[in-house]
């Protein structure tokens, strides 16, 4: 079709396959070639554009993997929806080289019929807050990288600007789709505002670049965000990753969850341990919170936990707490010993184990710190 | 330690440089605190403490940087290095405010050394303009309140907070 959404002007082929999305391919649950998978709005079904210009197209050409465009336009589309289709495509078996969610204004909410729900800003952010840590939880130790588009203005917590795998919250609006053809619509027309809000060619282009030099430069998660950057010898482990190498030996047979950065040591891990997120019966956490209040923190190590668990190995960042004591604990006066009564908190017992290395050093100097380190073992 | 890992230790540590530079639709884009801050603390000439302050610099407002870190040279040439700025203050500095914007100095001190600090700069400077994120101090902020514990300690000054939002504080610290 050439008239699709709010672009009249006759001058875009638009072809949907079977699923519904824009492609020439039907994608089929059973395929095995290499993907670059991209979940998003109209702006990454490239509306208004030839499919060819979409930046997910242009990145999945530079990678040479073939292009799952899952960019979902008009009313259908939200960034709950993204969730819901990043929750499960990780339980196919898919061969997903590439993950590029393009997130769309938090204050989109369809319910599937011809509007939206207007939703108060905080609740939207605390919404999107949500979203984006369960597809971290998701998509740890993968390819992956995000952005939040559609102008949204929003005042987000630090650990949403500082996500590594964030590309751009609010792009620089470089063009839009040209208007032309529409001369027999007034000027406010709904289709003139709705096409001409679109990026154009020269945007896709601009973020289709930055997020191959993102993966050019990250291969994993974090992969450049404190280790590769700071230790010279990347096969080299820290002392704390020894700590949690040494706990993890302990328990040769248990199959991991990793909740952690995905730099060499995922590799490592993933070499000599069995790491699956979906069946396990071991949890791995290391400094994968970041900006949380002590509740949050707790609800979260507690969502891992089910009854199968023998182990856990919890590393924390006592620097990265929010200061709100939404656990009404009576704090002790010496920071350790508070976080020791914030993990107490948690359904499991947990045990302590000693900070292996000192707060600051040479290579800890930046991005990690001393962990406190935490242990849980059933028998 | 490996020069290139040094420059990127130096970036890392003043990731607003970054932020300073990025053009956003268009304009330069600074953030609400930043124009606060250039606004209405730093009128005339002014002192910055190893905090890469010379994006402040422009034809009305002059800066002198004090960076611990030699690498700043090669950011800007003109800037003067001192190794112990927490403990020392130079006798060339003469000017009335002295700016410490998230200073890597101020990263994983104790709130003893801060105030230290801010006891020694305040015999030579008025006003004394601090940002920096309190959690990454070493006091238990989950308990006790970052301006207070400091108050404690630095006496006959007025305490300003232009700024307290997603862990960055910024605040002024006045001598009465």
């Amino acid at each position: 079709m050439t008239c699709y959404g709010s672009d009249f002007r006759n001058i875009i082929d638009y072809t949907f396959n079977n699923q519904g999305y824009r492609s020439l391919e039907d994608f089929e649950i059973t395929d095995t070639d290499p993907l670059l998978v991209c979940l998003g709005s109209s702006i990454a079904t490239g509306h208004g554009l030839e499919l060819s210009q979409s930046f997910s197209s242009i990145i999945a050409q530079k990678f040479n993997k073939k292009l799952w465009n899952l960019g979902q336009g008009c009313f259908r589309s939200s960034n709950q929806t993204m969730l819901e289709q990043v929750e499960f495509l990780v339980t196919t078996d898919l061969n997903i080289d590439y993950w590029v969610i393009q997130f769309t204004h938090i204050n989109r909410q369809g319910n599937r019929s011809n509007s939206y729900v207007e939703l108060d800003n905080d609740v939207c952010i605390k919404n999107f807050c949500d979203i984006l840590g369960k597809i971290t939880r998701l998509l740890a130790g993968k390819k992956w990288c995000w952005l939040l588009t559609d102008w949204s203005g929003s005042a987000f917590p630090n650990w949403v600007t500082g996500h590594p795998n964030k590309i751009a919250i609010d792009p620089d609006s470089v063009d839009f789709v040209p208007v032309t053809g529409y001369e027999h619509l007034a000027p406010g027309d709904h289709a003139i505002r709705m096409l001409k809000v679109h990026p154009g060619t020269e945007w896709n282009l601009v973020i289709a670049n930055q997020i191959i030099d993102y993966f050019g430069t990250n291969s994993t998660r974090s992969g450049t965000y404190w280790r590769n950057k700071q230790v010279g010898d990347t096969s080299a482990l820290l002392a704390q990753e020894v700590a949690c190498v040494n706990f993890l030996k302990k328990y040769q047979n248990l199959t991991w969850c990793w909740q952690g950065f995905s730099d060499n040591f995922f590799n490592y891990c993933n070499a000599e341990f069995t790491i699956s997120n979906t069946n396990y019966n071991g949890v791995i956490i290391i400094n994968s919170l970041i900006g949380v209040t002590p509740r949050h923190f707790v609800e979260y190590v507690d969502s891992l936990l089910h009854d199968d668990v023998e182990a856990v190995y919890l590393a924390i960042n006592r620097y990265e707490f929010i200061p709100t004591n939404d656990l009404n604990i009576d704090y002790h006066d010496d920071l350790g010993q508070s976080i020791k009564q914030i993990v107490q908190h948690i359904s499991k017992p947990f045990q302590a184990l000693s900070r292996d290395c000192p707060d600051v050093d040479g290579n800890h100097f930046v991005g990690m710190h001393g962990l406190d380190i935490f242990v849980y073992e059933r028998n | 330690m490996h020069p290139l890992q040094q420059t990127r230790l130096y970036a890392q540590g003043h990731p607003l440089i970054k932020l300073w530079r990025m053009k956003r639709r268009n304009i330069a884009f600074i953030e609400p605190a930043w124009a606060t801050l250039i606004d209405h603390e730093l009128d005339g000439d002014f002192v910055s403490i190893d905090s890469a302050g010379w994006y402040f610099s422009n034809d009305s407002r002059h800066c002198v940087a004090v960076e611990s870190n030699p690498l700043s040279k090669k950011f800007w040439s003109d800037v003067h290095i001192e190794h112990d700025v927490m403990t020392w203050h130079p006798t060339y500095l003469e000017f009335h405010t002295a700016l410490a914007y998230f200073s890597a100095e101020h990263r994983y001190c104790t709130i003893e050394e801060f105030v230290s600090f801010c006891n020694l700069w305040l015999q030579f400077h008025p006003k004394l303009v601090i940002g920096l994120d309190p959690t990454k101090l070493k006091f238990n902020y989950l308990k006790f309140n970052f301006i207070d514990c400091v108050s404690q300690g630095v006496k006959s000054a007025h305490f300003n907070i232009l700024d307290q939002s997603n862990f960055h504080l910024l605040f002024t610290i006045t001598k009465l």
